[in-house]
């Protein structure tokens, strides 16, 4: 085995002068070759696209850097409102300016004070961090232009945004989903940035990041699923996004302030009205109003906090809530119960995803502590159900599926006392002394309450979940 | 406001449904239409089915505004569904009855005829899943 010092002696000898330079030319040459190939990969982005690609044939997913096509969303679908920030395409001036006037929701409070120094810096540090060079725009980078955008008021964001143009907003958020090699986000990762945008900015900032993005306002295209697709009337089909006269509470939170819409959301409606029941203080505490007009609300999964930022739009149909309603009075409607579920919506994806789950789930999402599921047979009696809901507990319960074999209160009608099969309930009064159950439906007010002995109610429900509500 | 976002092109024949009326000649044909078309890669959208112009879908267990009023299909069999009304003019409590396919009926301030029961073909699924649709017709 030779040595490196033994290397070095041969390579120094005399008549190997020659072939020494020879190699040095060569390596000069092919030296020169390489910047050169590096220079052409970088101005044409040929690496990124072909990582992209690469990326984008595994995953199945990804634009690769092109723009987004945005969804229908604004006026016409296709980019910014006419008079919106950006609306003049590459313009990519400097954001020092004053924000325009602006559209702000309802609610929202006046605007703060706008330092256009502050906004130009933050301008120059999130176009440097999304400039990315030869590796593409990293995790780093990322992480450098939300930082950017983190330290800024709200008005301060308007600003921002509407110093950008519609290509770089794209280039931004393509990078977010599709980043060179390894690069890019995870939702969770992008959702912490869009949760900086809708607790701060106007109606007018998040209108036209929603047109290219569906991580800000949940779709709604896919509510019903097949049954929804030759349904002209589903608000899948006709629904749209829009604002209505509310409040977030009118005279405080009550289990009779919601009501369920046109989705399969049964089982986190019945939670709600059940945790509106046992503490409505629970729902209080997870819903903050934002500056901007937005609701920033506290669920939880796996017991984990997490906040979700809605904007105080609401899917509409003719005019009206089409998913969770609530009664509209003088004040408009409440909305905190349309706010929880689009949240909810928001948190999964979209709201067919919340479309059928576990009434004990709903539970948990709101309060953070695990819902113990029973067998009825174990449910305690009257009595033990009476003090678990004195106690500040709530109680949901799902029904059986379709079946001739389901006990004879399937068998009427639900507006005469019979319950719905494949649906969720709550326990709302339990009277001891008559050894009776009462349970509420999630569709609301006007529907009746159904009250059955306990045997009844031991034989009318596939399972029972417990929570405790407060820790 | 916001217009709707589109839907996506659809494959034709979706997965998870039955019809209850009896399939016709016709229909075995549109199905073979569809066929054809998601083998070519499910890019036509459905034809919509052949029911009264004004036919409302009534999803199970979802309440449904037609109107004045507030409707909700549930227990839905193969042949009939409890149909339940609430609200109107009066604000009436609300009423309603077991519907078979073909009937009329009149609850409420609502009268209608159910023209289509169509089940979901997985129906075991958690609460709110069962997407079992009765489709009346309002007089």
């Amino acid at each position: 085995m030779r040595t490196r010092g033994q290397a070095r002696t041969v390579t120094v000898g005399g008549d190997r002068g020659s072939g020494t330079l020879e190699y040095l030319g060569i390596v000069v040459v092919a030296a020169l070759l390489v910047v050169a190939a590096v220079t052409a990969v970088v101005r044409t982005d040929v690496g990124e696209t072909v990582a992209c690609q690469l990326r984008s044939i595994a995953s199945q997913a990804g634009t690769c850097g092109a723009p987004e096509v945005p969804t229908t969303y604004g006026d016409a679908g296709d980019g910014p409102a006419a008079g919106a920030p950006g609306a003049g395409g590459d313009s990519g001036g400097d954001a020092g300016e004053e924000p325009p006037a602006g559209v702000h929701y309802v609610n929202a409070s006046d605007p703060p004070e706008v330092d256009p120094e502050r906004v130009q810096t933050a301008l120059d540090d999130l176009r440097d961090a999304l400039d990315g060079g030869f590796w593409g725009v990293r995790g780093g980078d990322l992480a450098d232009a939300r930082d950017a955008v983190s330290a800024l008021n709200g008005a301060e964001v308007d600003a921002l945004i509407a110093g950008m143009t519609d290509d770089e907003l794209a280039h931004w958020i393509s990078q977010m989903e599709d980043g060179w090699l390894f690069g890019g986000w995870d939702r969770e990762d992008r959702r912490e940035l869009w949760e900086v945008f809708a607790s701060k900015a106007s109606k007018e900032t998040l209108d036209r990041l929603a047109g290219l993005t569906d991580e800000l306002e949940p779709r709604f295209d896919g509510v019903g699923g097949d049954s929804a697709r030759d349904n002209p009337q589903s608000p899948a089909n006709s629904g749209e996004y829009g604002e209505i006269p509310h409040q977030l509470v009118v005279d405080g939170i009550a289990p009779g302030d919601v009501s369920q819409g046109q989705i399969g959301d049964c089982w986190f409606i019945a939670s709600l009205m059940a945790i509106a029941q046992a503490d409505p203080s629970v729902i209080e505490d997870a819903i903050t109003v934002n500056d901007n007009g937005t609701y920033t609300v506290r669920l939880y999964d796996d017991g984990r906090e997490v906040e979700v930022t809605v904007t105080p739009e609401m899917v509409l149909d003719g005019g009206n809530p089409a998913f969770v309603r609530s009664p509209a009075g003088e004040d408009g409607h409440e909305l905190w119960p349309m706010v929880m579920e689009k949240a909810l919506a928001l948190h999964w994806g979209d709201f067919h995803a919340i479309e059928g789950d576990s009434p004990g789930l709903g539970l948990e999402l709101v309060t953070g502590v695990p819902s113990e599921r029973r067998s009825l047979d174990d449910a305690g009696g009257a009595g033990s159900l009476a003090d678990y809901l004195a106690e500040g507990g709530a109680v949901t319960l799902a029904t059986f599926t379709e079946s001739d074999d389901n006990p004879d209160i399937y068998h009427l009608d639900p507006s005469s006392g019979g319950l719905a099969s494949n649906h969720a309930y709550y326990v709302s009064a339990v009277d001891v002394e008559n050894g009776t159950v009462t349970v509420t439906n999630p569709w609301g007010a006007g529907w009746p309450t159904v009250t059955m002995t306990y045997g009844e109610f031991e034989d009318s429900f596939s399972s029972i979940y417990f929570n405790e509500v407060a820790r | 406001m916001s217009p709707a976002r589109g839907r996506s092109p659809a494959c034709p024949v979706g997965p998870g449904r039955s019809r209850v009326r009896s399939t016709t000649g016709a229909g075995i044909a549109l199905l073979a239409l569809c066929f054809g078309a998601l083998v070519a890669g499910c890019t036509t959208q459905e034809d919509p089915v052949d029911r009264p112009e004004g036919a409302v879908a009534l999803v199970q267990n979802q309440p449904t505004s037609v109107g004045d009023v507030t409707v909700v299909a549930s227990n839905i069999r193969e042949g009939s569904a409890a149909i339940s009304v609430v609200g109107g003019a009066e604000g009436s409590a609300a009423q309603g009855g077991r519907v078979a396919l073909g009937e009329a009926a009149t609850f409420g301030d609502l009268t209608f005829e159910v023209v289509d029961i169509v089940l979901a073909q997985d129906r075991s699924g958690e609460p709110g899943s069962d997407t079992s649709t009765v489709w009346i017709l309002p007089e």
